[in-house]
């Protein structure tokens, strides 16, 4: 079973490679039909979208912000919680909503303003030759590809999913469910790295647009307000259906990836990793649609272990009995030495993949 | 924090850090190349 995830991995992964191409390609059609020449002019927005710019600027600053706490108290006052939004949960949620907001600017800052510039002096703005179409193709893969990598990884490969165990802990699902992550998970990954060095040489203008519109998706994907269930209910919507679950993360296929179960033809912790785009999980068949949307959401395993527990493991441990954060608990079984005849009695927290 | 649980951050970033490697290699250098094709 072992040898078959490990090859398919390996098989995706090849893949990805190629698909890391496409953009390039399409930037070397696009100048070869329209017989462009490469300037070195900085990129320039469509004049269609200039009107825009100031908006999706306000958004990514302050605005995305405010549109997650309105409607947070939207899901709260329509009692999508359910009332599990008690104790533990609600101190990781709020810490998980805000820490990454006061701590990754400054050290997002620092790469790009102090790492970058010692690491790649001569490099900055130099693909700001780039159209502005084709830088947005470009950062649309390279940051969710990238992050859908990292999001599967961490269910895949044992020793990381505890890294990403607090996002699926949650009994319930709600805007907070975005931000609710360990903060090693949050502040290594990849692709906000990814997307500032490709920002530093030059395609800044397109980063911000996708990192806007991919805010929104992944937001509406966590969201208790599932918005996409019109698109099930009237036929006259259907085909709209077909096309945007699988291209894009909704309510469904990513309600179905924090089910509390998986195999029971809804839910699908197994798969279903897209963040802003789904058209991965369809490339690499880790994705179930079924337009049903599961009856409990978490895991199994869940102790409601502490707030700095879930947000800071392996730093602090859980003192919760039988809790997968608590000290001494590995993420694959013990092997026994040889010389030792008793089974370990360590435990161990399986990866939910 | 045991050594287990150095190891493990450790071991977290390398892997984070590949990720974060190989898209841009193939991005950024890709274009670079395309770039003097293009000249």
């Amino acid at each position: 079973m072992a040898t078959i995830q490990n090859s398919k991995l390996t098989r995706d992964l090849g893949i990805s490679l190629l698909l890391y191409t496409l953009p390039v390609l399409a930037i070397y059609l696009y100048f070869k039909l329209s017989n462009g020449v490469v300037s070195e002019s900085h990129i320039t927005l469509p004049a269609f979208l200039e009107f825009a710019k100031p908006a999706f600027i306000n958004i990514r600053t302050w605005g995305l912000t405010v549109f997650m706490l309105v409607l947070g108290i939207i899901e709260f006052s329509a009692g999508l919680y359910d009332d599990q939004w008690t104790g533990e949960e609600r101190k990781i949620d709020i810490i998980s909503f805000l820490a990454p907001k006061l701590i990754l600017p400054p050290v997002i800052a620092f790469f790009s303003l102090t790492v970058l510039p010692v690491l790649i002096p001569n490099l900055e703005n130099s693909l700001s030759w780039v159209p502005f179409w084709g830088g947005f193709f470009l950062i649309a893969i390279a940051d969710d590809l990238t992050q859908y990598w990292y999001h599967r990884l961490h269910h895949q490969v044992p020793f990381l999913w505890r890294f990403h165990r607090t996002h699926h802990s949650a009994p319930y699902m709600g805007m907070a469910m975005l931000s609710r992550q360990n903060f090693i998970y949050t502040i290594f990954f990849s692709q906000i790295y990814l997307t500032a060095t490709l920002t530093y040489l030059g395609l800044g203008l397109p980063a911000l647009f996708v990192l806007v519109l991919k805010s929104f998706i992944t937001l509406g994907a966590h969201s208790s307000i599932a918005w996409d269930k019109p698109l099930y209910k009237y036929k006259v919507l259907h085909p709209i259906a077909w096309v945007l679950e699988r291209l894009i993360s909704t309510p469904a296929t990513h309600h179905a990836h924090h089910a509390d179960t998986s195999g029971d033809g809804v839910g699908h912790f197994k798969g279903n990793f897209g963040n802003m785009f789904f058209i991965w999980d369809v490339i690499f068949g880790t994705g179930l649609i079924t337009r049903k949307f599961p009856k409990s959401y978490g895991i199994k395993s869940y102790k409601q272990e502490e707030w700095y527990a879930q947000f800071l493991w392996p730093i602090f441990k859980s003192k919760k009995e039988g809790s997968a954060l608590a000290d001494g608990v590995f993420s694959v079984p013990l092997k026994p030495k040889a010389e030792n005849a008793t089974p370990s009695p360590a435990l161990y927290e399986q990866a939910q993949s | 924090m045991k050594r287990v649980d150095f190891e493990i951050i450790g071991k977290k970033i390398v892997v984070g850090t590949i990720l974060f490697l190989i898209p841009l290699a193939i991005l950024a250098g890709g274009l670079a190349l395309l770039k003097q094709f293009l000249k």
